[in-house]
């Protein structure tokens, strides 16, 4: 359980768009996606920035920003 | 640890012992660094880059070994930047659309590790919990959980 106390999904319509694609993948948000839902928009700005510069988004090809995050979360000694 | 994942599953050959010996180098120099002034503990970094073990070698390129040694600048030291150190990554064939993504991808991580570790965001859900365990090792995973744990 993350430290903060957090928001149900549909806590309010925002909410309840923002983490809808979740939904219908059938999965929970993403536990780092939804520690941002006391602020909506911060979660949407972070998720539209994240798929512009990750998840195939860069010029680097999706491998290559995989290896960057994990050696950046390794450095960081972060299990994310 | 889920980009370590798809790194394994999209990485040619022995790809797991490749990233399993590249994430603990990395986590190990990092904890180091972290003991050290920003310039030597990033220096130590650069010595683990060019001492990653064959089984590491053998799933990255030289430009990846490049883009690994400029994330060690970025991710621990930016204020120790400066226009010589992306030399690494245009003497390795990266021209600046690239420079400038590999800054933006060390940035968008720096920018998760800070959130999750600061909010106690921890890794659930026993698949992902058993290759944090195959990825970090058993007493690290166990460390993780403890800290994440309600007091």
């Amino acid at each position: 359980m993350p430290w903060i106390d957090l928001p149900a999904d549909d806590a309010t319509k925002d909410l309840e768009r923002a983490t809808r694609p979740y939904r219908k993948e059938g999965r929970p948000v993403p536990s780092v996606i939804a520690i941002m839902k006391p602020n909506v928009k911060a979660l949407r700005g972070v998720i539209q920035m994240n798929n512009a510069v990750t998840f195939g988004g860069s010029s680097l090809g999706q491998r290559r920003e995989e290896l960057i995050a994990t050696a950046t979360s390794s450095l960081n000694e972060c299990f994310y | 640890m889920s980009h370590a994942g798809f790194l394994r599953d999209h990485t040619g050959g022995d790809s797991e012992a490749g990233v399993i010996a590249l994430v603990r180098a990395l986590k190990e120099a990092g904890d180091e660094a972290a003991e050290h002034p920003l310039r030597a503990g990033v220096a130590r970094v650069h010595e683990a880059i060019d001492a990653l073990p064959p089984e590491a070698l053998a799933i990255l390129s030289d430009g990846d070994l490049a883009i690994l040694h400029f994330t060690a600048e970025a991710a621990l030291a930016p204020r120790k930047m400066d226009r010589a150190r992306l030399a690494y990554l245009r003497d390795a064939g990266f021209d600046d659309t690239a420079i400038h993504d590999i800054v933006h991808v060390v940035c968008c991580f720096s920018y998760m590790n800070r959130l999750a570790d600061s909010l106690g965001v921890e890794v659930v859900g026993a698949e992902r919990l058993a290759w944090a365990e195959r990825l970090y090792g058993a007493e690290a995973t166990a460390a993780h959980t403890a800290w994440a744990a309600p007091g």
